[in-house]
């Protein structure tokens, strides 16, 4: 057996979903050069406004409260997207029909999904939660699916060996055959698929030759064809052009949250989430490149409220630099992420809370200064680099939960009670006036700290890097500072022997 | 009342404060003695002046922390945290998130942050470096709030700085001097110049009953010098 959904007024319903306020409304969709701009489709609403196909634009601006709007090649392209996305959550065989209409192999689904009439309903529920009104037919080949789909609506399913009977009343209009043959045939007294299946085969290769007969085998319902499989290419993106330029960041963000949203409804049909999101701004002034940003997740997500809040944060720190006047969205799908998480595991924060707390730090402090630390393997003083910082949590080593304290693993009571002095280091390091006696310090001053230099240890000379310009040679000393103000203190100097200037790097404590 | 539900409800009217009494060691045995741990869900401040050895004391906690598996967060307030010293200490790194701030207003902003995401065991905060007067000029209010955001919780907020700022909002109140450094040579030499460093930590405040009441107030322990023998320096 074969499913079929087709997509009545593709055009209207592809717009709509972009712009869901259209969807009471009376709408007419317009295309061709201007200014003989033409009706190509409508809305029941704007049927019993008076509005037709072919109408010109300027006719239907005389009607009363119809929306009129330019047909969207975008949204009709990402419509079709969507619509593929949700026959292939149901069956890996589907056919990409037309822009409006796709055909589902449904052998063997009987038993994941039950019986037919429950397939339909539930592809028709799922076609539905991707934004689009569609109807769903089931039937035993898949050009009877496809015809009873066109023809009826909402959800048919037509029993093996009455596909003729059915169809009989369908107009031959469904079959979509060429005008001039339409024209013949409507010449003869024949509209309906039943009327033309009356008709003798032979005559009809006599006087419509071998295309006639196949509309013919289509009207009889007795198409043999196989499925013609669509290979998939996974691409989550949809598009939104704007009628009016956005200058500002917040009315952007409903726009990103609508396509993000749809973004994240075709990638939970489709069982994916995505940890790389791409969004291009195509700026409003000619020769501009659009503003791209790309927004990386070190874990799988499908939530739509926290990407859009991760892309707004991203962009209100980069924000473009001229309106906008056309977004697109597009998520790299992977596999969503399956935890087992652990009865005894240490409390952690939630990953997807722990990023969006990052963005926002990183938009407090700027994405350089926020991190997990890794020294650096040189002997160059204070250097290190800050990793992204992704949730230690998940590769937790068993310990016991929150509140029981547990003795470090290593070392016993002897490391327990050996405590390392620690150093707090000034960045950058402080320019220091310095006094020496026999070429030991013995005063010193330096922003916020000035005295006498008590004891002193060194010099402890290093350099490194002999051969880039960056290169360093140092003479360290540990002082101990006697300062009024604050009483002791030890502090780390030394002199560049290239700049052959004094600093303070540092205070232990 | 107390006496009619008696039985039926645990210490019905019994302050909060004293019902949570979850605490862990923060690292060092002569403070956990002293203090009878870190309490979970509150503020731990500890103070000092340069060289009073607070710093030391925090890096510990958070070794301690992340030995325990948590995750935890320091949040720098001057960016004076040595990656190198962290690592030394025994902090597991990839257990840290380290934010480095430049100014008192970011150091805030960024603490917020991170008490309401939840989830870290222990979040650092590191006033030291920063203008005495701009920190005593924070609100109470703050403190009070940063302390109703981790109350149930078991997460730690620990700050260090030079003076008391958390006042009447820290649980637990360490004040550290430094008791003077020994040296193997009073002169200038190129030898060792510290042996170690021996801080004095004086309770100011412990809201643990238990440990209120103890008789001993001070504690001094010993911070060993990593950096002043020949060797270990480069």
């Amino acid at each position: 057996m074969y499913a079929s959904i087709f997509i009545p007024h593709f055009q209207v319903q592809a717009l709509v979903r972009s712009e869901p306020e259209l969807l009471e409304k009376a709408l007419a969709v317009v295309d061709g050069v201007p200014p003989m701009l033409r009706v190509t489709d409508t809305n029941m609403a704007a049927i019993q406004t008076g509005v037709e196909l072919g109408m010109t634009r300027l006719k239907v601006e005389h009607l009363y409260n119809v929306a009129i709007r330019q047909r969207s090649s975008i949204q009709e392209h990402s419509a079709h997207a969507a619509l593929l996305d949700c026959a292939k959550a149901f069956s890996p065989r589907v056919e990409d029909t037309a822009d409006d209409t796709v055909a589902i192999d449904l052998e063997g689904l009987d038993r994941l999904f039950g019986s037919y009439q429950q397939i339909a309903t539930q592809i028709y529920d799922q076609t539905i939660l991707i934004g689009l009104n569609p109807n769903v037919a089931v039937a035993a080949n898949p050009d009877t699916a496809i015809h009873a789909s066109r023809g009826f609506e909402g959800i048919v399913v037509v029993p093996r060996g009455t596909e003729q009977k059915r169809l009989a009343a369908l107009p031959l209009e469904v079959l979509r055959p060429e005008p001039e043959f339409l024209e013949t045939l409507q010449r003869w007294g024949i509209h309906t698929f039943g009327a033309f299946a009356k008709l003798p085969a032979t005559k009809i290769s006599e006087r419509l030759g071998q295309d006639g007969v196949q509309l013919h085998k289509l009207a009889r319902a007795a198409g043999t064809r196989t499925l013609n499989p669509y290979k998939e290419s996974l691409r989550f993106e949809e598009v939104l052009e704007l009628d009016h330029a956005i200058v500002n960041l917040e009315p952007l963000t409903f726009v990103l949250s609508r396509l993000i949203d749809q973004i994240c409804r075709r990638l939970r049909v489709r069982n994916r989430a995505t940890h790389e999101i791409h969004v291009k701004l195509d700026l409003d002034k000619r020769g501009v490149p659009p503003h791209e940003r790309i927004l990386k997740l070190p874990l799988p997500v499908c939530d739509p409220k926290l990407l859009v809040k991760l892309l707004m944060l991203d962009l209100e720190s980069h924000p473009p630099k001229i309106a906008v006047i056309k977004v697109t969205a597009e998520a790299i799908p992977t596999r969503p992420r399956t935890v087992q998480n652990s009865l005894f595991a240490q409390l952690a924060p939630e990953p997807e809370r722990l990023e969006l707390t990052l963005a926002r730090i990183a938009h407090v402090v700027g994405r350089e200064n926020v991190g997990a630390p890794e020294v650096s393997n040189t002997h160059r003083p204070d250097m290190f680099r800050i990793k992204r910082f992704a949730n230690a949590a998940t590769n937790n080593h068993p310990v016991c939960a929150y509140g029981a304290d547990t003795p470090p693993s290593e070392g016993g009571e002897t490391s327990r009670n050996l405590h390392t002095l620690t150093f707090r280091q000034f960045r950058p390091a402080l320019e220091a006036t310095v006094q020496l006696s026999d070429g030991i310090p013995t005063w010193i001053a330096f922003q916020g700290l000035l005295g006498s230099i008590v004891t002193a240890s060194g010099p402890w000379n290093s350099s490194g890097d002999w051969w880039r310009t960056d290169r360093w040679n140092r003479e360290e000393w540990d002082v101990v500072i006697e300062s009024r103000t604050k009483g002791f203190g030890m502090y780390r100097i030394y002199r560049d022997c290239i700049a052959k200037r004094w600093f303070a790097e540092g205070v232990y404590d | 009342m107390e006496t009619l539900l008696g039985g039926r409800i645990s210490t019905p009217f019994t302050d909060l404060d004293r019902r949570v009494s979850e605490t862990v060691s923060c690292g060092i045995d002569a403070i956990d003695s002293l203090t009878g741990g870190l309490p979970r869900g509150a503020v731990t401040e500890v103070f000092g002046l340069p060289s009073s050895g607070k710093t030391s004391i925090l890096l510990s906690i958070l070794a301690a922390a992340t030995g325990r598996g948590e995750i935890c967060a320091l949040v720098d307030g001057s960016d004076a945290f040595a990656p190198e010293c962290g690592e030394n200490a025994g902090i597991d790194l990839t257990r840290l998130l380290w934010v480095r701030c430049h100014n008192l207003d970011q150091t805030l902003k960024v603490t917020d942050l991170l008490l309401q995401s939840g989830g870290f065991g222990v979040i650092a905060m590191d006033l030291s470096d920063l203008p005495l007067a701009a920190i005593q000029s924070v609100p109470l209010a703050t403190w009070f709030r940063f302390q109703r955001s981790i109350e149930k919780t078991p997460t730690m907020l620990t700050l260090i700085s030079q003076e008391g700022v958390a006042k009447t909002c820290a649980s637990l109140a360490l004040h550290a001097h430094g008791a003077g450094f020994e040296t193997k040579n009073p002169a200038p030499s190129f030898s060792i110049l510290m042996d170690r460093l021996q801080p004095i930590v004086e309770v100011v405040r412990n809201r643990s009953r238990q440990f209120s009441l103890h008789s001993q107030s001070h504690v001094r322990f010993n911070l060993h010098s990593s950096f002043s023998s020949p060797g270990t320096r480069s």
